[in-house]
């Protein structure tokens, strides 16, 4: 267990047993006979998702999504699981916020679901967190054929000072792809609304405190439901580089907010194309507002990545503002 | 002590109806507030998302939260206090119960829900004062940091 200095002290814990004493993604062999186009060989799900980039072999997609209350009742709710899975089969990475439920096997069924069709997705998920009345887990899911992962590779970053409700759950991933990886770390937060300004400047201590962390990985990306609009950033909004993919796109089912975001450092960060935004529900599934919301409060929203490392610096395109696509 | 513990919350199907309708919870504030009592804890998280809708509750629940800051249920005090808190200004007329909840309640979280809801009301008492003022001294971080920020703002 390493230690990193925090707010006023808070230290990263290793909840898989490999951690950084000995595993490493680097270690896993990428198999060129399972890199497709990012479908896993299985059907692809109904629905409209033409405005959506198709994950390729040479781009990845990573995704962000609180599914609002994954619990027992959605668990049982057949059209909602069916939609949870399309929307993770989008994805070749998604960090999900809000699971609810006691019942540690609900992930696991919502994977198994993802998987239905014949896909290869696995899953970390975090300890449950939370100060009183219901504790949430964080989750990353992840086409397991075409990304490196696993709970070895994951932690919670601890909080002493309890200054953070929900503290952030970070996972390190790796491309497996024949043309060389793309390895960054993901930093899932959900944030407390009633305390989202002194969380925000407190997250920029967090972002800053895992680079340094997780360096010499230089692509560290925060995402999640941070509860705020880009201009609201403040501490968090004034790191050096730091870009919200998500900006001027609502991100809540009745789309009036932008909640959710997808955080890089551009000067670090090349591998992004350019290209992020918000799947919209009722658009995608051909839904009414109200079948929508029976799926989740929020949208899933997204960015693209090349599948190779870039190096640091970020193409024209990006440093002008991605290309926010719906 | 417990207030209304004869009264049922809300079922769930119903919290998911109203979760996206502030003024639906608002209507409906005391039975969600009461709904946090289950022992469900899917059914208290959807309860207290509703919750979370409303921005300022109605002066009218003043008395009836200010009489739950103290309930020996933590996630009901907690929100009680938190609400208290929402109305702001207005609420300084239970101040002393959410004072009493700093000092008294055996739950951290409700002390710490408190000492933030006190920061919202302007002109405090001397004796909530001094209640913020031994609070910003306490050995729970949080706690302390929040009783600091209250006085800070009165």
């Amino acid at each position: 267990m390493r230690s990193i200095p925090f707010y006023p002290l808070m230290i990263v814990l290793l909840i898989g047993l490999g951690g950084y004493l000995g595993c490493d993604p680097n270690s896993i062999a990428p198999n060129p006979e399972i890199i497709g186009d990012g479908d896993g060989g299985a059907q692809v799900p109904p629905g409209n998702f033409a405005s959506i980039p198709q994950r390729t072999g040479t781009t990845v997609l990573i995704g962000s999504f609180n599914i609002q209350r994954l619990g027992p009742s959605k668990l049982a709710d057949g059209f909602v699981m069916e939609k949870f899975a399309q929307i993770i089969r989008l994805f070749d990475v998604i960090a999900l916020q809000e699971i609810t439920s006691k019942d540690q096997r609900t992930l696991d069924a919502l994977v198994t679901e993802v998987n239905r069709l014949g896909g290869q997705y696995s899953y970390t998920i975090s300890p449950r967190i939370g100060r009183t009345g219901y504790l949430e887990q964080y989750a990353f899911v992840f086409d397991a054929t075409r990304i490196a992962g696993g709970p070895e590779f994951c932690y919670v970053v601890q909080d002493d000072a309890d200054v953070l409700h929900r503290e952030p759950f970070v996972g390190r991933f790796r491309t497996l792809f024949p043309t060389g990886p793309f390895q960054f770390s993901l930093i899932n937060i959900h944030t407390d609304p009633d305390e989202i300004a002194y969380e925000l400047d407190v997250l920029a201590t967090v972002f800053k405190n895992v680079r340094e962390y997780e360096y010499p990985e230089d692509d560290v990306l925060l995402l999640g439901d941070l509860n705020a609009d880009p201009n609201k950033f403040q501490q968090l909004g004034k790191i050096p580089g730091i870009m919200p993919l998500i900006d001027g796109l609502p991100t809540n089912t009745r789309k009036n907010k932008t909640l959710d975001n997808i955080l890089i450092d551009r000067q670090m960060t090349g591998e992004f194309t350019g290209r992020a935004g918000v799947i919209d529900m009722e658009s995608v599934f051909q839904l009414q507002l109200n079948d929508v919301e029976r799926i989740s409060d929020h949208l899933p929203v997204w960015a693209e990545f090349t599948a190779t490392e870039a190096g640091g610096g970020i193409t024209a395109t990006a440093a002008t503002g991605p290309t926010i696509q719906r | 002590m417990s207030v209304e513990t004869n009264l049922d919350g809300l079922p769930l199907e119903t919290l998911k109806q109203i979760v996206s309708d502030p003024e639906q919870v608002q209507r409906q504030l005391m039975a969600v507030l009461r709904t946090l009592r289950s022992e469900d804890e899917e059914q208290r998280a959807w309860a207290s998302d509703c919750l979370q809708q409303v921005a300022e509750p109605p002066l009218e629940f003043g008395a009836e939260l200010a009489a739950l800051c103290m309930d020996d249920c933590e996630p009901l005090a907690d929100w009680a206090c938190r609400l208290l808190g929402r109305i702001g200004g207005n609420a300084s007329p239970w101040q002393n119960h959410l004072a009493e909840a700093l000092r008294e309640h055996p739950a951290m979280v409700v002390r710490q829900s408190a000492a933030a809801a006190l920061g919202k009301i302007p002109e405090l008492s001397v004796a909530t004062r001094e209640a913020l003022c031994r609070a910003a001294n306490s050995s729970d971080p949080r706690l302390k940091r929040l009783a600091t920020q209250s006085l800070a703002e009165d």
